[in-house]
């Protein structure tokens, strides 16, 4: 199976990688936006319901309860100065329980004063609903709950749950009233409801796996609940220790308090993260509370995060692929394009660059790579002729090098004309050709002429030059035999063709080899330097002229000296003493003279080696450098 | 010369009999002792215990079973009645009984009792000896709301004061006719719901039980206005263990071995508060009495001082605590004007 490659630093890729991220960046956004608004709302809408829920089972306990307490008004009205042990008060107690299944049983008590004008009776539920007179085997009832609430606070009301242990054997709950009789208080009415019996209100179908219903005593004692263990054990208040738990302490004093209200739990709570609903029985101050579950109050949610995340995932889906075919459109010419342009590159000018797809942009970089790309045909056509023309010049130039490079005799080698006289000449121009020149030849037997020059500029125009001048020197040297007057003879003619570079200095001796004796004409030439056989060295500085080829009816003078057999005379032109390390200091003259004295036993080779290494040393690598040129000359006598 | 050979073959077989006899009933008594090791172990955790061959002790608390006994419930869980030699069956208090009938009666050996219920009850057709002092301080408290402007003794004048029918009540009255003017005082059930449907004004209560009750009843501490016995000159100690004069006379050592047993466990009950009260509240479901860990742990800790007193040696009966509470009650009951404490705590000069 053919696997797809793909190229992270394609167009596409990049586009659709971006906009996947601004496109998740978005999304997550907007689903916890919608997440905490959806929330809100079904929490709302949860809290309307649950509140519905709530009032409706109140409204139904208390139609029970209310309906306990309506029997017990009117009974207390038949009580009062009846015979309790007469038919017609049975009869009437038998019809309230036929009509009210919730009335467990109904007693009758008087105060201790009275005790004997009527005896204290229960009366039970019995065969057919009838009512079954029994007197009352407590003798402390006067200290009970229910008997004192009604007798201390003069009110009807309704008590705790208790265990009628010596009634009916049931945990009941009793609505205790107070008999009257012109306003004094002759005893209790009682009349009591199973707690077991509150239990049978049930919830919704749709809310019974998530939730279940609970009811707390006026004191926050758990009566009603799907643990029994709780059931008339523990208080929530007994539940919020337990759990260390104040947010349902704060709820069970809001419940007790008559308070109506929905809350969330903690999640350490009993009630581990789930909601409770509440509201308050108006008789008797119990709760009714709903306590559910958050999936069942956000049961709405998943369905709705769920479209949001199917829908968005499918736009998000056709958003990358419009992309993709949106950016293959656009990167299709642009590889074409690149292709092109390879093709370019690689020298082929005649490649057709078509296809835009019709896009503006797109049409607009072909008609410039095409534009492009004819002006560079043309410019390449033209600069592959003027390579041609360097070509044939950087040839030429080559040539002349050679021919100037001929022109001074025997480069680098120490040469003896004759057995008086030997030479060692190093010439080493900074580029193909140089400005500088030294040279040597034999006048006739007894007579050697030799000099150095340097052109003052450099390349071709300056290699011509020292050309020519070299070419007179030779050519005049038989004929005038005076350095003065050969000098003088170069000098005009330089002046007279007006070449572009004819500046020239030159040293020029000529030596009588039998007697030793040299004419030297130095113009505006460096010093030379004659070491002596005994080690000496006199550096002769003096000129007899400026530069050459400047100024026409130049005088030029002729110095004469004699030099012994043994004597060495060294020559060198300003690429020496000027050459330049890489902190700008010159080598100098005070250099060259402390390197000589260093040779002066050396043969002329030695000699002009070691100062070409000295300098080449100074100089370092990567240091730009004018021609350097040196001859040294040995006299032997 | 027949006569006289079955004689010596009848002496024989005597013999031969005998020391069967003697042989079965030795064997027999090694492997019992190996039995009641097993069953010891096995009834360890049951309740009531039964073991023939140790001294049962039929005890009866004052009250339902709750934390306020964890020391007899302790001692018996963890076989110290047993390495004392007891077997002691731990009695269910029924409605309306009080623990000095039983004792009169014979229903029960010990019980636990307040010393003021000793001291009234002492001399009336019963002679009543203490084996051990439990709690050696008061816990009996007045509570108001001071919502009802109950926050001071003399707020406390013309209120309603809601007393228990028990000796409890005779000392409240005692505190409220010498600190409180014209007090209404109302004999009520032992709820707190007249109190807290304000039916009364100031409850007669327990610090370790009622007074918890209220707590977890929504109401908070800094919401009432309490007065504590023990703070005051009404510090007069509560549950010691009594038993009749004569079955003192007749089982001296056993109980001597059951008061420090109990005492014992009461110990190991505080040191192991919740092993205890994980064995209180299974006697508590056994029994079908409602209640909650909570409760009974607050009972627990609020019992620890009072058991525990750093000031008094565990289970000893202070002579001055004696002689507060019999000064208190011989105006009501003047045939303990000769009692002396050596008699009345006989394991005092142990």
């Amino acid at each position: 199976m053919a696997q797809i490659k793909i190229n992270r630093n394609s167009f596409a890729y990049s586009m659709i990688w971006h906009t996947i991220r601004i496109m998740i960046v978005i999304f997550a956004v907007s689903l916890i936006a919608f997440y905490i608004i959806i929330s809100e709302i079904l929490l709302r809408n949860s809290q309307n319901y649950l509140e519905t829920e709530v009032s409706e089972r109140v409204a139904q306990f208390e139609n029970k309860l209310s309906t306990i307490a309506m029997s017990g008004r009117v009974l207390r009205t038949y009580v009062v100065g009846s015979d309790l042990q007469s038919d017609l008060l049975i009869a009437y107690i038998s019809s309230m329980m036929q009509h009210n299944a919730d009335l467990l049983s109904v007693c009758i008590v008087p105060v201790p004063e009275l005790m004997g004008t009527y005896n204290p009776t229960i009366f039970e539920r019995g065969e057919n609903d009838k009512a079954l007179a029994k007197p009352l085997n407590d003798e402390d009832y006067i200290f009970r709950d229910w008997y004192q609430l009604a007798y201390l606070m003069n009110v009807a009301q309704w008590s705790e749950p208790w265990f009628d242990a010596f009634g009916t054997k049931q945990l009941v709950c009793s609505f205790s009233l107070p008999l009257r009789r012109e306003e004094r208080i002759t005893g209790v009415l009682r009349l009591d409801i199973a707690v077991k019996d509150l239990k049978d209100i049930d919830l919704p179908k749709k809310m019974t796996d998530k939730s279940y219903s609970m009811i707390l005593s006026d004191l926050g004692t758990i009566i009603k609940h799907p643990a029994d263990s709780l059931i008339m054990n523990y208080s929530i208040f007994n539940l919020a220790v337990e759990y260390e738990d104040d947010n349902l302490k704060s709820v069970g004093r809001n419940m007790i308090d008559g308070e109506r209200g929905m809350d969330k739990m903690a999640k350490q709570s009993y009630f581990a993260g789930q909601w409770i609903s509440y509201a308050q029985l108006p008789s008797n101050k119990w709760t009714f509370a709903i306590v559910t579950d958050s999936s069942f109050i956000f049961a709405d949610r998943k369905r709705l995060l769920f479209t949001i995340v199917f829908v968005f995932s499918i736009a998000f889906a056709l958003t990358l692929l419009t992309i993709y075919l949106r950016t293959l459109r656009i990167s299709r010419p642009l590889k074409r394009v690149a292709a092109n342009a390879a093709r370019i590159g690689e020298g082929d000018f005649d490649a057709v660059l078509s296809g835009s797809g019709g896009i503006f942009e797109i049409d607009q970089l072909f008609t410039a790579i095409n534009k492009m790309k004819n002006s560079l045909k043309e410019y390449i056509a033209n600069l592959r002729q003027v390579s041609m023309e360097k070509e044939r010049i950087q040839a030429e130039v080559e040539f002349a090098s050679q021919v100037q490079l001929s022109l001074v005799p025997h480069n680098r080698a120490q040469v003896s004309l004759s057995e008086q006289i030997s030479f060692y000449g190093m010439l080493n121009p900074a580029g193909a050709v140089g400005g500088d020149l030294y040279d040597y030849f034999m006048i006739d037997d007894d007579h050697c002429c030799f000099a150095i020059a340097d052109v003052v500029d450099k390349g071709i125009v300056a290699a011509m030059t020292m050309t020519i001048a070299s070419t007179h020197i030779r050519t005049t040297a038989d004929s005038l035999k005076d350095t003065s007057q050969i000098l003088t003879s170069l000098n005009d003619f330089l002046c007279s063709k007006n070449l572009e570079s004819t500046l020239i200095t030159i040293t020029l001796a000529m030596i009588n080899l039998k007697t030793g004796e040299v004419s030297v004409s130095n113009c505006g030439h460096l010093p030379w330097y004659q070491i002596k056989k005994d080690g000496s060295i006199i550096k002769h500085d003096q000129t007899d002229s400026t530069a050459l080829g400047v100024f026409r009816d130049l005088v030029i003078e002729q110095k004469v000296l004699r030099i012994e057999a043994g004597d060495k005379l060294v020559l060198m032109t300003d690429g020496v003493t000027e050459t330049m390390n890489d902190r700008g200091d010159f080598y100098t003259t005070k250099r060259v003279e402390d390197t000589l004295s260093t040779v002066t036993e050396e043969n002329i080779e030695t000699i002009a080696e070691t100062l070409y290494e000295r300098v080449e040393q100074f100089s370092g690598a990567g240091v730009p450098r004018d021609d350097l040129t040196l001859l040294v000359v040995e006299y032997m006598g | 010369m027949k006569g006289s050979l079955y004689k010596q073959l009848q002496i024989l077989m005597t013999m031969l009999a005998v020391g069967f006899i003697l042989l079965f009933s030795f064997a027999c008594k090694a492997k019992g002792k190996e039995n009641n090791v097993a069953a010891t172990h096995q009834k360890s955790k049951t309740f009531p215990h039964q073991d023939s061959k140790l001294f049962t002790i039929r005890y009866s608390p004052k009250w339902n079973h709750q934390s306020q006994f964890a020391g007899f419930y302790m001692a018996r869980e963890k076989g110290i009645y047993r390495k004392y030699g007891l077997n002691v069956e731990i009695l269910a208090l029924e409605p309306g009984n009080s623990v000095v009938e039983l004792l009169r009666t014979g229903e029960a050996d010990v019980t636990t009792m307040m010393l003021l219920t000793a001291l009234n009850n002492h001399g009336k057709n019963i002679e009543l000896v203490n084996l051990a002092q439990c709690f050696q301080h008061s816990n009996l408290m007045l509570v108001g709301k001071k919502s009802r402007g109950i926050n001071s003794m003399e707020s406390l004048e013309g209120k309603r004061i809601g007393l228990w029918l028990s000796d409890y009540r005779e000392l409240s009255q005692h505190f409220l006719k010498t600190h409180v003017p014209n007090p209404i005082v109302l004999q009520i059930d032992w709820t707190n719901t007249l109190f807290l449907r304000d039916a009364i004004d100031v409850a007669n209560l327990m610090y370790y039980n009622e007074y918890h009750i209220l707590l977890m009843s929504g109401l908070e501490e800094e919401d009432l206005f309490t007065i504590r016995f023990k703070d005051l000159d009404y510090d007069y100690v509560e549950d010691g263990i009594y038993t009749t004069r004569a079955y003192f006379d007749k089982h001296p050592q056993e109980c001597k071995a059951f008061a420090d047993a109990t005492m014992e466990g009461w110990r190991y009950a505080f040191n192991n508060p919740e092993e205890t009260l994980a064995v209180v509240m299974r006697i508590m479901k056994e029994h079908h009495l409602p209640t909650n860990i909570s409760h009974q742990r607050w009972m627990l800790s609020a019992l620890k001082d009072s058991v525990l007193d750093d000031n008094k040696p565990l289970g000893v009966l202070d002579p001055k605590d004696f002689a507060d509470a019999k000064t208190f009650i011989l105006p009501q009951n003047p045939a303990i004007s000769g009692l002396a404490y050596e008699r009345f705590f006989p394991h005092g000069s142990d």
